[in-house]
């Protein structure tokens, strides 16, 4: 069961016996918070309170939560950013109707932009497809756009720091930070069917990830191991990839492969397979993963600034500014807010994080690695590094099979990075284990994805809950199941990303008719009241009709995990 | 088998513990679960296979795999892992159909097995044909070698030509000399093997080709009816009187393929169960209906 740490055995209790646990000492901060966390997640529904105001021309193509939840970042098709901040501390953004809070942007960069006098030198040319946040912190900011740049933004004035260009359209950009990857990296989805990673701190790049034949439409970094990615592509396969190994990716996800896992855990596994051989042995893996070395600084050119280290210095010192603001802000914030920094529960959870060993042997020798990129001379943004060589020959990839009957729109890890999702235009979302590659076989229903570019979904902070665009409407599917637990009206025309703000517990969606719509966990979730009161449970058939916004109760939800598969 | 009556047994068979299942599928060989505990799945593959229709003249019962998804309140996730574990125990056999959505027919090994029998024995009689390189004995030896060797270890749908060879040299044991490639050929002639490109055989069924035909042409004679109503809805015994003219599968096998598609809705009403086109256009009919 994904993030198992995190539920205890006072689950299903009552929220006074919890309180009451918790009073005595048996119940562990972590733990309770966790509970609260879940009740407001089961709570989920269209804001009461909250409204953006994103009067996107053209349709949102693209939606990004900072890391601390604090801003909302979203792009659309005509080539417009803006900036949400959704903390009530920035009055001049807030018009409070009714009790309904209306959220205008901070900062808007695009064509319609006032201050750029109808010029296109700040922002996009054309529609921005894709857009991250640097994961450390909320002052950095990169945007990809179908005019084959990536841009860098400071998000304190949203002034354009670097601008990368790829000489491709960008149809996806993910982010890895130096906790997780050794060094700021990004990596770009590629509409000539390469993936391309840069490193943000020299500016170069650094590996081309090549073997999708069409388009790349979307990318993703493992949460916790940035050596790690998954790409999902228009020739319809999903490739995981080590970039230490850099030639090839490690598996090229296959929907008839079963997952031998799955299967030896129903008691049901291939014959030959579950009554010979023993449960798979797991080597023990350190928790944390040390992290490489950095790697040597290089002399690129970068636009704008005299060299690298400017580059560098200013980017820490616009981090610094806003991690001091944040600080102070958090101070004030301490009392009401469960997700201040030293309390927080996430950052501490322990995760039984498995590391493939597959993924692992090949090590390159790091200090040799770092000579070698030293030793490049340095080159303009586009002119990619040559790969570090693999210290052997990877052996070729067991499996070239398809994942989707359809282009794949969308992939990403679950927060725990065990498992894969991905999205395809045959209207399936599947669900992958990460470690061996295999189909977990939850169904989750037509979800009428008829998309031609990318789109994004959204997955809980517990792996519980998938959200996902299906039709006009945001649907609410247990991750382990695939049913639908609830699905939520709004949109006009078809919902094209879903972003999970874990600080704040939102759901945020993006549609093509522009607008952006909040789903919060409804203000009496703790008494009971709220999305959870009295209503029938969900119609089991996404496109049924005549299916009004419906829930199951969050109790009969929890009671339902069951542990057998997980 | 009346078609009122098939929509009874098809509700019952599933929660029963196969009995009615099993006297329906009285005129065919009875299927036994060979390792696996009978799950609920393999109760409607057992339903599903007793109501396909024989008069067509197909050679094995074929089922198609989200069939089963329009059984009863069948759950999806469940029925996609209990046919993945009765594939990978070979009690199954999943075959890719050339239609461009990626159908995938699901048929009973040991029907396949009997087809092969069937098929191999009027070979022999067909005077036109070249003499098979294998006589009845050793055929049935082949068809036992398949269960045990290839099936229970291959279940994909594909097979890589390199190892069908190596397979085949080692059931003809050291003498195989040009037999590998005749006992290919005659799997071909058959109809149960098809190269897919330059690496790779597919398994097929004879004929299959037709079923495709009634499959898609059904398909589209039956939707025509629904987008001929003015609410695109009729109730599922009004459907059902009037046979479908250029399908041979039966309208129970037809509605069956198309609610478990999601092409119809299944809506259960006072007067019997309604089917309704899914889509868009219902909606807006309905606005100013």
């Amino acid at each position: 069961m994904p993030n198992s740490a995190c539920s205890s055995s006072f689950d299903k209790l009552p929220l006074f016996s919890q309180l009451r646990a918790r009073h005595a000492g048996i119940l562990s901060a972590r733990h309770f918070h966790c509970f609260l966390e879940r009740k407001q997640i089961a709570a989920l529904d269209t804001s009461a309170t909250l409204t953006l105001d994103a009067d996107h021309a053209g349709g949102v193509s693209a939606l990004a939560a900072s890391p601390d939840g604090r801003f909302l970042l979203s792009g659309s098709t005509g080539s417009s950013m803006k900036l949400f901040d959704l903390d009530k501390r920035e009055k001049r953004q807030h018009t409070d109707i009714g009790g309904r809070r209306i959220v205008r942007p901070v900062h808007q960069v695009g064509k319609r932009d006032p201050r750029a006098g109808g010029r296109f030198d700040r922002g996009h040319l054309y529609a921005i497809s894709s857009l991250a946040w640097y994961p450390d912190g909320s002052s950095v900011c990169l945007s990809a756009g179908l005019d084959k740049f990536v841009k860098v933004w400071d998000t304190s004035g949203m002034d354009e720091v670097i601008s990368f260009d790829l000489k491709s359209k960008v149809y996806s950009i993910a982010t890895a930070g130096e906790r997780t990857s050794g060094s700021p990296t990004f990596a770009a989805a590629l509409e000539e069917g390469h993936t391309r990673l840069c490193d943000l701190r020299s500016g170069n790049f650094t590996h081309i990830l090549r073997g999708h034949r069409a388009a790349v439409f979307s990318v993703a970094f493992h949460p916790r191991n940035g050596f790690h990615l998954v790409t999902g592509s228009a020739d319809r396969t999903v490739r995981l990839w080590d970039i230490r190994r850099g030639v090839q990716c490690i598996y090229a996800l296959d929907k008839h492969k079963a997952d031998d896992r799955f299967l030896r855990a129903l008691g049901q596994g291939p014959i030959g397979s579950a009554d010979t051989l023993p449960p798979q042995r797991r080597p023990a893996v350190p928790k944390t993963q040390a992290p490489p070395p950095v790697a040597a600084k290089q002399g690129p050119q970068l636009a704008g600034f005299a060299d690298e280290s400017d580059v560098w210095a200013y980017m820490s010192r616009v981090t610094n500014k806003r991690k001091r603001k944040d600080k102070s802000a958090e101070r004030e914030e301490s009392n009401d807010s469960q997700a201040s920094s030293s309390n927080d529960p996430l950052s501490r959870q322990r995760i039984n994080y498995r590391l493939n060993p597959h993924l692992l042997k090949p090590q390159p020798p790091k200090s040799s690695q770092s000579r070698r990129a030293a030793k490049t001379p340095s080159s303009a943004p586009s002119a990619p590094t040559p790969t570090p060589a693999p210290p052997r020959k990877p052996p070729p990839p067991k499996h070239t099979g398809i994942a989707h009957d359809g282009r794949v729109t969308s992939v990403r890890f679950t927060t725990d990075g065990q498992y894969v999702l991905s999205s395809g235009t045959d209207g399936h979302v599947r669900l992958w284990d990460a470690l061996t590659g295999g189909n977990c076989f939850v169904h989750f229903g037509q979800t009428k994805n008829k998309q031609s570019l990318g789109t994004t979904f959204a997955v809980d902070t517990f792996d519980d809950h998938v959200f996902h665009g299906v039709g006009e409407l945001v649907c609410m599917f247990q991750l382990k199941t695939g049913r639908v637990v609830r699905q939520w009206r709004g949109h006009l025309d078809t919902v094209v990303a879903v972003e999970w703000n874990g600080r704040r517990k939102q759901v945020c969606s993006g549609a093509k008719d522009g607008l952006i719509q909040v789903f919060e966990p409804s203000p009496g979730f703790l008494r009971g009241k709220g999305a959870d009161s009295g209503v029938a449970r969900a119609a089991p058939s996404v496109g049924a009709a005549a299916v009004a916004t419906s829930s199951a109760r969050a109790d009969d939800e929890m009671s339902e995990w069951s542990d057998e598969i997980w | 088998m009346s078609a009122s009556a098939d929509s009874g047994e098809q509700c019952d068979g599933i929660n029963d513990d196969g009995a009615s299942a099993a006297a329906l599928a009285s005129s065919l060989p009875p299927i036994h679960p060979k390792i696996s505990p009978p799950c609920r799945t393999f109760q409607a593959l057992l339903v599903l296979r007793a109501q396909f229709p024989q008069q067509c003249g197909f050679c094995v019962p074929v089922l198609l795999r989200h069939q089963l998804y329009a059984m009863g309140d069948a759950d999806k996730t469940q029925t996609d892992r209990e046919i993945e574990v009765m594939l990978s125990r070979a009690e199954l056999r999943q075959i890719r159909l050339p239609l461009s959505e990626g159908d995938m027919a699901v048929v009973f090994t040991q029907d396949l097995l009997a087809a092969m029998r069937s098929q191999f024995q009027a070979y022999r009689q067909l005077a036109s044909s070249p003499p098979p390189p294998l006589d009845a004995a050793s055929f049935e030896q082949l068809a036992t070698w398949l269960d045990e060797r290839v099936f229970r270890f291959h279940s994909h749908f594909n097979i890589a030509k390199d190892d069908m060879h190596s397979l085949l040299e080692e059931f003809l044991g050291d003498a195989h000399g040009d037999k590998v490639d005749a006992v290919v050929s005659l799997l071909f002639r058959l109809g149960f093997l098809k190269a897919v490109d330059s690496t790779k055989y597919g398994w097929t069924l004879p004929r299959l080709g037709a079923f495709v035909g009634w499959l898609t042409k059904g398909r589209n004679e039956l939707l025509t009816r629904f987008r001929r109503c003015r609410f695109k809805e009729i109730l599922e015994l009004e459907v059902r009187q009037k046979p479908l003219k250029q399908s041979q599968l039966g309208m129970a096998f037809h509605i069956q393929d198309l609610v478990g598609r999601g092409t119809l809705h299944r809506i259960p009403t006072t007067s019997g169960d309604l089917l309704r086109l899914a889509g868009e256009v219902q909606n807006r009919q309905m606005t100013w209906a």
